[in-house]
């Protein structure tokens, strides 16, 4: 598969602070890709400079095979935060100043329009719009020119539960229709809900990067509890399907292979006359995993 | 190129603001045709004497001057705006160049004197029809010098506005900022710090003193043929030297900048 963007070390530093400390990413087309980092780890920063608007202090970035030209950018939709419009101008000469930039036909406005279902309201300024509104208007601007990638920043920020619902299909749908589509987000649930691969960011340096089912996938774990941890933990050794034993306060935490069976654990336990007084098989919720991968 | 101008006027023509500045310019250009009667009688001169060909071009553009900083001040407005709206932010997202918003102010401006220029000269054609003595009536165009000299000043000072827009950013505080440094500034560098002369061609200095000088012989002499008829070349060359230069200074800062 082709790369859709490539960066090679891309850096930004505002004097001491490094905000994108050398990020080498790579997204394949048709892909739904997360970046996926806490807040502050850098995530804007990263689409400034991908959309032109962030100056690099060095490194660089390639989309579609050519390069860093500013005619790459005709063919990205995005969706940032915040949608910045003319205030004065109503909903249809915004879309006009946007389509005489990209170079599209000023018919294609009214389609966009009505996709998002501002078509009634299109003679009216920007500035009477309603916050929603004014993101189905920042969408439709989007669409525009029918681009190769979406790029999105937070889109679920501030909605509700509704609206978050509607972003994530609008992202499937695009993402069906062939669309490539890069999404940022400090939201694991998100990226684990619509992507296909992640990029897991912090501090501006890239942590993991790989398909969501490789990187995000709950682990197994196993709890268990008795008189005298100690001769407990000794016993599992050489258990088989255990990864790794971690001595807690109160308990032992397993962290076991998949398929791993507790019942069996619990006879092997009572074959040799120890009896648990506490056990528990869980998955790992993804937050942990998050939480971990992010942890310092 | 006319991509861009479209864009620009796409952008100007519903804001309400420019409809009301440019406004308020037509108006003081026809005010002062109207008043010009009691302008020459401040000056002891007579209606034909300054509002009359050929001196008519020399003393309204010397007021027009004047009327620019309103096209000034629309120029900070609607380079602060992109700011303020983060609507440069956007442009360059949706895929124009750095270059292209800076070439597209440019472009903007230029449009701007020209019609400036153009409002000029027919409201002097016109008055000067009204008012001259019928001996001068053949005297239209005579000293249309200063009909270019007009026309650079508006360039000049259109492109002071885009240098002060794009490095303040704030409309309010880029206006002050032009406010403060149009008078106080240049006057006390000039009169007060600066050795005698070498403050005349600093900006202010240029674009209201040098390009269209003030006709002092022709008003000290009651009326006598006065010397300057046109610009001098070197207020005209210094003049846009300026223009390109504020220019210039937008586009470094407008490329380097983090938006």
């Amino acid at each position: 598969m082709e790369p859709v963007l490539v960066t090679v070390q891309l850096k930004k530093h505002y004097g001491p602070i490094q905000a994108v400390n050398g990020l080498d990413l790579a997204v394949q087309k048709g892909s739904v890709y997360g970046i996926l980092g806490p807040n502050g780890s850098g995530k804007t920063t990263t689409l400034g400079m991908l959309l032109g608007i962030t100056n690099p202090t060095s490194g660089s970035f390639s989309w579609f095979g050519k390069g860093q030209i500013d005619d790459n950018r005709k063919r990205i939709g995005s969706l940032l935060e915040q949608p910045n419009f003319y205030p004065y101008l109503t909903g249809e000469q915004n879309l006009k100043v946007v389509a005489l930039i990209k170079g599209v036909d000023e018919k294609e406005i009214d389609g966009v329009l009505s996709a998002v279902n501002l078509l009634d309201r299109k003679k009216s300024q920007a500035r009477t719009y309603s916050l929603g509104m004014r993101q189905r208007l920042a969408l439709a601007s989007a669409l525009l020119g029918n681009p190769d990638v979406l790029l999105l920043d937070e889109p679920t920020n501030g909605l509700d539960p509704q609206g978050i619902a509607e972003v994530r299909d609008f992202i499937r749908n695009q993402s069906a229709q062939g669309r490539t589509i890069i999404l940022a987000s400090h939201i694991l649930d998100e990226v684990e809900k619509v992507c296909t691969h992640v990029s897991v960011i912090k501090k501006g340096n890239l942590l993991a990067q790989g398909t969501v089912n490789d990187l995000l996938k709950g682990e197994d774990q196993v709890e268990i509890a008795g008189d005298n941890l100690a001769a407990l933990a000794e016993q599992l050794v050489n258990y088989p399907g255990i990864k790794r034993t971690e001595l807690l306060s109160g308990n032992i935490l397993l962290h076991v292979e998949e398929g791993f069976n507790p019942a069996a654990l619990n006879k092997y336990f009572s074959d040799k006359q120890i009896h648990l007084s506490h056990l528990v098989a869980r998955k790992k919720r993804l937050e942990e995993q998050f939480l971990e991968l992010t942890a310092e | 190129m006319l991509r861009l101008l479209r864009i620009e006027l796409l952008k100007l023509i519903p804001y309400r603001t420019f409809k009301i500045l440019f406004l308020i310019y037509l108006l003081l250009m026809v005010l002062w045709l109207v008043g010009g009667k009691g302008i020459a009688n401040t000056l002891g001169l007579t209606p034909e004497q300054v509002l009359g060909y050929p001196n008519i071009w020399n003393y309204y553009t010397l007021y027009a001057c004047y009327f620019n900083i309103i096209l000034t001040i629309l120029i900070i407005f609607i380079t602060g705006n992109e700011y303020t709206y983060r609507t440069l932010r956007q442009n360059i997202i949706d895929g124009l160049q750095r270059t292209e918003t800076v070439q597209a102010k440019v472009l903007l401006i230029i449009t701007l004197s020209i019609i400036s220029t153009i409002v000029l000269t027919i409201s002097g054609v016109i008055g000067g029809l009204i008012y001259s003595a019928d001996a001068d009536k053949g005297r239209m165009l005579e000293h249309g010098g200063f009909i270019f000299g007009y026309f650079i000043q508006s360039l000049g000072m259109m492109s002071m506005g885009l240098f002060f827009g794009t490095l303040f950013k704030r409309t309010g505080l880029a206006v002050i900022i032009f406010l403060i440094f149009l008078f106080p500034v240049d006057v006390i560098l000039r009169a007060g710090i600066l050795p005698d002369g070498s403050g005349d061609y600093m900006p202010v200095a240029t674009y209201f003193l040098k390009i269209v000088p003030f006709p002092l012989d022709h008003v000290m002499s009651h009326g006598e043929e006065p010397t300057a008829s046109a610009p001098t070349m070197l207020s005209l060359g210094v003049g846009f030297a300026y223009a390109v230069l504020f220019a210039g200074i937008s586009w470094m800062i407008t490329k380097k900048r983090d938006l």
